[in-house]
């Protein structure tokens, strides 16, 4: 380390220059940086069912569809149809938008005595105003399924227009231009939004959001506790430089690798602020400690205990990232994993190199401040020793094991949640057009099934509608359409019943009527060898999606034949296999993360005792972690996820520098009290103003508009204040072992 | 010096054809204004009209070449006897699935449908013009045939290459899904060579062009290519076998004659 230290001095000049110079070359890849507010993509394309779901939903157009809702108390009045109207004539006149179908503009295909009545439910250029023809209207189009629950509610007071994103278009732009015009019309009724480009708007804004609002107020907030904790500008301003050229660095490599920016790799920055200024602030707080000597000798002598340990907790850190690519289904959060890997490397590297660099160059003995703080007895020291050693030697324990106790009893109660609507705050139109579609309409959650075969063959419509009465017979899927439907009902119209003809004749003429229409893209492919059956599920329950993935696996597999073969997939399907994926993830990355801090650590301290001792902290801190998940209803979902193998990452830090200082003191000839007191006085130190930058960096996160994001700071506060009290009581218990160990040693 | 000269020299020929450009457009208003007005507009507009619906009668095969976005094609045949400008039968001849299905269009807006499969016609009632016939670019609306004078009000918008442009607007009352129809009209003989029809939102909707031939005297449609810009979808339809006032019968265009199949 010596050798590695006098390196560093004596290309110091170099060091820096390259520092900057990569820096701006990183700058200016990071400058190109996109967002990806796609959720499809996130999907896993190795993955045969989110392939298929993917595709579908670009195929048949589901994904493209941009849904505005309207309430009022009535929806079949004058005054009402006219809004109607100019919402629908709002979005078609916007580019970008292929058709809208709404009340004011839907055909309506009838069989009459008369013959075939081919109109509109509603005539645009005439609306009714009289009461009766209204009521009429009303009690005509609510008797159809074609349109109740689907362009309007039950109950009518509530309706749908729906507009269709032409293919290639970018569908934010389309929609924000459509919102722009419908928010221009004065409608005093509630206006409501759904559909998976305005998810991605609102998914788009929120990300830009975060990065322009709450990455710069977590470096102020964090700067002023480093501020507070270390009472020197240079203490805090070069570990925030060095996170600065951190985060460069990383999102200039995203770019460059022609990655984009997702909803959890925007959070990237936020956890460099707070966990990857800590190895500069370990470099800074070593070297200032040295600051009685010239620079020069202060770095290296600083520089060669001190990189060791900051290697080993940055490295354990890496690896508590790193354990998300296993077992992980998002590729956001395999993404999210390597590139906080990669953010947590380049802190280390600058800590090691450009820290001590630009340190060598400060003037001697200046930092009054710092010699201070380690010499003389300060609050921060008083306040841990007291904790550790003034307290009666049971109560701490006794304090711990009742914590655990209680956070072992709220662990059973974590719920789980996979869905993307949870993403959104109650206030967040998404949100709300989510729940309008539930309660009032037939659901937003589209489940797909795929038949493949003949579509104009008898044999594979009425597969088609006997599957589709078989979703149906299920509670929570009110309704399911297929282009079978559309053929039974032209079959009534033709004077034959609302059945499939089994004549193979009729079916393609009567499709022949339908060609064109643009309906039919949504139902079937050009070549006629693939339809697509729609349905809605109105729950997110995991157990009800879990019950319909594998009975309706189960019905495909037995009804699929030579002639056709059913699939399934759709929404409820990619979120059972996101839960799976999570506790799966879970589990693996909390259980790889663990025996790499055991094996790291106990490298590093020359013990595997010290090494299982590290991880005792770690333990109590995901007691916690978990039990407070449970006791305050926080779900285990796509964020908070992350959070246990951040928790060991972070947390590891504690234990190793405190421990490896303790060794330090071991070394030197120190007793072991001696030495606890001496790991206290300065790792201890480092630890609470980590511990509370941390804490206070991770807390700005609950003001994201994404509630897993909220979440997942709410928890890594918490765990971070737990570890960082954990470490600092128990550690010290630990170390100092029975009073009889204590004395043969000494 | 040199290459101030060469400025100067360019100046002088921006400025000349400055002058030329601006002549040109002062002369064309002289024109618009002068010798064409807008009655002048509806007189080219009614001539339209007069080519489009010349023939007492006409009989034709035409093959409809249907095009999507990633270039499939889709192709369908059919037979055509028209009679004046409110009396229409359109059977179809091929896919051999689809041949024999016929529409009969007769005045006031009647129309009838067979489907040979079902055996027995059915009496349409359309009020919506928009929907596509026949899973073709053209709607009802495009294929009725109806004179454009007596449903749109025409003006003049200028002039390219010789040919009238007229922008056509819906007169009161008439129902269209287009808020505007640029057509592009020969000067010579007055049939359109284009039209470009834009949706209620004004935004580009539909193209068609059009390629005439003069046969038995009449100015007759060769072939039309509809493009719907918002489905990037095509339609050609290839008219063969024109025939003129032949004195195709009434009966032909009656509900026996289109069960007949």
């Amino acid at each position: 380390m010596k050798r590695y230290a006098d390196f560093i001095l004596r290309y110091r000049l170099a060091v820096i220059t390259l520092v900057l110079l990569v820096t701006g070359i990183m700058a200016y890849f990071a400058r190109e940086i996109e967002i990806n507010a796609d959720v499809m993509s996130y999907l896993p394309e190795e993955d045969e069912s989110a392939s298929l779901f993917r595709r579908i939903g670009e195929t048949y157009g589901g994904n493209e569809m941009m849904i505005v809702g309207l309430e009022s108390d009535n929806v079949f009045d004058h005054g009402m149809l006219n809004t109607i109207k100019q919402f629908t004539d709002s979005i078609r006149a916007t580019e970008g938008i292929g058709y809208v179908t709404s009340l004011t503009n839907v055909i309506d295909i009838r069989g009459s005595d008369f013959g075939i009545e081919i109109g509109r439910l509603i005539d645009e250029y005439d609306i009714p105003e009289d009461k009766h023809e209204l009521l009429r209207i009303k009690e005509y189009t609510l008797s159809k399924d074609m349109y109740r629950g689907n362009l309007v509610s039950g109950d009518g007071t509530a309706t749908l227009v729906i507009g269709k994103i032409l293919p290639g278009v970018n569908r934010t732009g389309v929609v924000e231009r459509a919102r722009e015009k419908i928010e221009s019309i004065g409608f005093e009724g509630s206006v409501y939004y759904g559909g998976m480009p305005v998810t991605m708007l609102e998914l788009n804004n929120i990300i830009l959001k975060d990065i322009r609002f709450i990455i710069p107020l977590t470096f102020i907030v964090i700067s002023l506790v480093l501020l507070a904790g270390f009472r020197s500008l240079k203490g805090v301003l070069l570990p925030m430089v060095t996170v600065l050229i951190a985060i460069t660095w990383t999102l200039g490599t995203v770019s460059l690798l022609g990655y984009e920016i997702t909803l959890l790799t925007n959070i990237i920055p936020v956890i460099l602020i707070a966990v990857g200024s800590a190895y500069a602030i370990h470099v800074v707080n070593a070297v200032m400690a040295e600051m009685h000597s010239f620079p020069a000798d202060a770095v290296k002598k600083a520089v060669s205990y001190i990189v060791l340990p900051v290697i080993l907790a940055s490295v354990t850190t890496m690896f508590g990232f790193l354990s998300f690519i296993a077992g992980s289904y998002l590729t956001m959060i395999r993404e999210f994993g390597v590139f906080s890997a990669m953010g947590i490397l380049f802190s280390l590297l600058l800590s090691v190199s450009f820290v001590p660099a630009v340190l060598s160059f400060s003037g001697p003995g200046k930092n009054k401040s710092g010699r201070k703080k380690t010499a003389g007895p300060s609050p921060l020291k008083l306040n841990a020793a007291m904790l550790s050693k003034k307290l009666p030697r049971r109560i701490t324990p006794a304090i711990w094991a009742l914590v655990a106790i209680i956070s072992i009893s709220g662990i059973a109660r974590i719920e789980r949640r996979a869905d993307i609507i949870d993403y959104f705050r109650d206030d967040n139109i998404v949100k709300q057009g989510e729940e309008l579609l539930n309660e009032k309409f037939h659901g937003s959650s589209p489940l797909y099934l795929q038949v493949k075969g003949d579509v104009q063959s008898p044999e594979v419509l009425s597969a088609m509608r006997e599957a589709q009465e078989y979703m149906e017979g299920y509670s929570y899927i009110p309704y399911s359409q297929s282009v079978a439907d559309l053929i039974m009902q032209m079959n009534d119209v033709m004077g034959e019943g609302p059945i499939i003809p089994v004549d193979r004749a009729k079916i393609a003429q009567l499709w022949f009527l339908l060609d064109g229409q643009e309906i039919m893209e949504q139902h079937v492919n050009y070549e006629l060898d693939e339809g697509v059956v729609h349905a809605y599920v109105t729950s997110s329950k995991l157990d009800v999606l879990r019950e319909i993935d594998e009975k309706f696996n189960e019905y495909t597999r037995l009804k699929s034949s030579d002639e056709y073969q059913l699939t399934l997939t759709g929404v409820p399907v990619m979120l059972k296999s996101l839960d799976d994926s999570i506790i799966r993830s879970q589990a693996y990355s909390l259980a790889i993360a663990l025996a790499l801090v055991v094996v790291m650590t106990s490298l590093l301290l020359g013990s595997f005792r010290y090494g299982l001792m590290a991880i005792l902290p770690i333990a109590v801190t995901l007691l916690v972690l978990f039990g407070t998940m449970g006791l305050a209803g926080i779900p285990l979902d796509i964020a908070t996820v992350l959070s246990g193998s951040v928790t060991i990452g972070i947390g590891i830090d504690y234990s190793v520098h405190f421990i490896s200082r303790f060794g330090e003191g071991q070394k030197q000839g120190l007793s072991r009290g001696g030495s606890i007191s001496r790991a206290i006085q300065t790792s201890g130190r480092a630890i609470l103003i980590n511990m509370i930058a941390v804490t206070a960096g991770f807390a700005m996160l609950t003001l994201s508009e994404l509630v897993p994001l909220q979440r997942f700071g709410i928890l890594i506060a918490v765990t971070m204040l737990t570890a960082g009290l954990a470490t600092l009581t128990l550690l010290p218990l630990m170390l100092y072992g029975k009073k009889s160990d204590d004395n043969n040693s000494n | 010096m040199k290459p101030a000269a060469v400025t100067f020299k360019k100046a002088a020929t921006k400025g000349i054809f400055k002058a030329l450009l601006t002549l040109t457009v002062f002369a064309a208003s002289i024109h618009c204004s002068g010798g064409l007005k807008a009655e002048d507009a509806a007189e080219i507009l009614r001539r339209m009209d007069e080519v489009l619906f010349a023939a007492r009668d006409q009989t034709s095969s035409v093959t409809m070449i249907l095009t999507d976005r990633n270039g499939n094609e889709r192709v369908r045949e059919a037979s055509v006897w028209q009679k004046g400008t409110d009396k229409r039968l359109f059977r179809f001849t091929a896919p051999a699935a689809e041949a024999g299905i016929a529409f009969l269009s007769l005045p006031d807006d009647v129309m009838y449908l067979y489907m040979p499969a079902y055996g027995r016609e059915r009496r349409i009632a359309t009020h919506v013009k928009n929907q596509s016939f026949a899973g073709t670019d053209f709607s009802y609306e495009d294929l009725e045939a109806a004179n454009y004078s007596k449903r749109y009000e025409a003006s003049l918008k200028g002039m390219d290459n010789g040919n009238y442009i007229l922008s056509l607007k819906p007169l009161e009352g008439t129902r269209s899904d287009y808020s505007e129809i640029i057509v592009t009209v020969n000067s010579e003989h007055y049939y359109p060579l284009k039209m470009r029809s834009l949706d209620r939102g004004g935004q580009d909707y539909k193209i068609a062009e059009y390629n005439f031939v003069e046969k038995d005297g009449y100015w007759t449609t060769r072939e039309i290519t509809m493009t719907n810009l918002k489905r990037e979808h095509t339609t050609r339809m290839i008219f063969d076998k024109i025939e003129f006032d032949t004195g195709l019968d009434d009966d032909i265009f009656t509900v026996r004659n289109l069960t007949r199949y």
